[in-house]
C-alpha cells in the first residue's frame, strides 16, 4: 500500500493504517534519532514520541510534501528539543555505546569499535544541525532539496550547511586520530593511520 | 590557499557524489590536476564519508522491535481513544453578523431603562390621622398652624378635571 493511501485511512483515525507507517519508517526515524542523540534508549524514546506526534498531528498533514520527509522534520524537532534541554539542564551528553556485532576477525572488529569511538566522538562535537544533515544526506540518502524541507532555507544552504559539516567533521576526526595516537600507539592503529 | 582553490573546495563534497553539473565537474577536475592541496583535501572529504559510511547504527535486533512496537501500539491506543478536541469556530463573518444586532438590541434596553425617571410607586395613601408632623409633640407649633395632610379636604375644593390630574400625579 502506497504512502498517500495510509496517511488517508490515518487521517480517518485508522490505527493499523498508521502503524503500517510506523514499520516501514522507523528503522530510518530510529538511526536519525542514534546520530542525533547518541543513546540507543534516549532515541528510540524520541521515535516513539516522533511516531505519537505524527498520529496527534496527522490531519493537519495536507499531503503537499512527502509523509517520509513531514517524518524526519518532527524528528528532528523532537531531537533538537532533547537537546535544547540537555544544554539547558546541563547534563553531560550520554554516550551510551551501541553494541556493535562483529563479523570479521577480533583485530577487524577492534579496529572497527575504534573508528566507531572515534566518529562518535567527533560526531559529539558537532553542531545539532550539522549533525542532522549528515546524517540525512550520507544515510537517508535525501536530496539538498528534501533536506531543505526538513530543516528549512533554500537547496542551496542545505548544500553549504552539508559541505561545512564535512569539512568540520573532518577536522575533529583529525583531531581524535591525533588523540588516539597519543594515549594508545598501537600497532594496530599506527597501521590504521598510515594506510591513510 | 588560493581564492581559486576556496571555490573549488566548496564543490568538492558534491563531486565526490558524482552530483555536479558537467561544466563545474570540469572546473573540479582540472583545477586537481594541479592543485595537490585541493587533492589532499578531497582525499580528508572521501575519508571522513567512508568512516561515517563505514559504522552505521546497528540495527538494535527483533526483540528490541518488538517492544518498541508493543509500547507504541500501546502509547497510540491512548492517544486515539482521548477525546479529539473540538475543532468547530464560528466563522468570523457570523460572529460580527451576530453581533452587531446583539449590540443594538442592549443599546435599546439600556436606554429605555435609562430614560424612565426612578419614582417610588404609592399604592395607598395613608389615612390622614395616621400622619403625624414631626414638630407636633415638641411644642414648637401651635393647633392651628398644623400643616394639613387630609388629600380629601384639598381635593373636595378642585373642580373634577384638576381633581383627576392631581390624583393621578399624587398616585405616584
Amino acid at each position: 500500500m502506497t504512502d498517500p493511501y495510509l496517511v488517508a485511512r490515518a487521517q480517518q483515525g485508522d490505527l493499523p493504517a498508521f502503524e503500517e507507517l510506523v514499520k516501514k519508517y522507523q528503522r530510518e526515524i530510529y538511526g536519525l534519532a542514534c546520530r542525533m542523540v547518541m543513546d540507543g534508549e534516549e532515541a528510540k524514546d524520541l521515535t516513539q514520541q516522533a511516531f505519537l506526534q505524527a498520529f496527534v498531528h496527522i490531519r493537519e498533514f495536507r499531503q503537499q510534501s512527502q509523509f517520509r520527509t513531514w517524518l524526519f522534520r518532527i524528528a528532528i524537532n523532537q531531537c533538537y528539543n532533547f537537546l535544547k534541554s540537555k544544554k539547558k539542564y546541563g547534563e553531560p551528553m550520554d554516550c551510551q555505546e551501541i553494541d556493535l556485532v562483529g563479523e570479521g576477525s577480533p583485530e577487524e572488529d577492534l579496529l572497527a569499535e575504534e573508528e566507531h569511538q572515534m566518529l562518535h566522538a567527533a560526531l559529539g562535537r558537532l553542531p545539532g544541525k550539522q549533525r542532522a544533515v549528515i546524517s540525512l544526506k550520507l544515510e537517508q540518502g535525501l536530496s539538498y532539496q528534501e533536506i531543505s524541507e526538513i530543516l528549512g532555507g533554500t537547496a542551496g544552504a542545505a548544500r553549504v550547511n552539508y559541505c561545512q559539516a564535512l569539512k568540520t567533521l573532518k577536522k575533529y576526526l583529525r583531531k581524535e586520530e591525533e588523540h588516539e595516537v597519543a594515549v594508545r600507539p598501537y600497532p594496530a592503529v599506527a597501521a590504521r593511520i598510515s594506510r591513510r | 590557499m588560493k581564492w581559486r582553490c576556496g571555490l573549488i573546495q566548496r564543490w568538492l563534497p558534491e563531486y565526490l557524489d558524482g552530483e555536479l553539473r558537467p561544466f563545474w565537474h570540469r572546473r573540479v577536475e582540472t583545477h586537481l590536476k594541479v592543485c595537490a592541496h585541493c587533492c589532499q583535501e578531497l582525499e580528508e572529504i572521501r575519508e571522513a564519508v567512508a568512516v561515517f559510511r563505514g559504522s552505521p547504527t546497528p540495527d538494535p535486533g527483533p526483540a528490541f522491535w518488538q517492544e518498541f512496537d508493543r509500547e507504541l501500539h500501546f502509547k497510540l491506543a491512548q492517544v486515539n481513544q482521548a477525546p479529539a478536541p473540538r475543532r468547530f469556530k464560528l466563522p468570523y463573518y457570523l460572529v460580527g453578523a451576530l453581533s452587531a444586532p446583539a449590540l443594538a438590541v442592549l443599546i435599546l434596553l439600556a436606554a429605555h431603562y435609562l430614560e424612565q425617571p426612578h419614582r417610588p410607586v404609592l399604592t395607598q395613601l395613608a389615612a390622614p390621622e395616621q400622619l403625624v408632623y414631626a414638630g407636633r409633640d415638641d411644642g414648637l407649633w401651635q393647633e392651628e398652624e398644623f400643616p394639613s395632610w387630609d388629600v380629601n379636604a384639598v381635593l373636595v375644593d378642585l373642580p373634577s378635571q384638576e381633581r383627576k390630574i392631581l390624583w393621578e400625579k399624587v398616585k405616584y
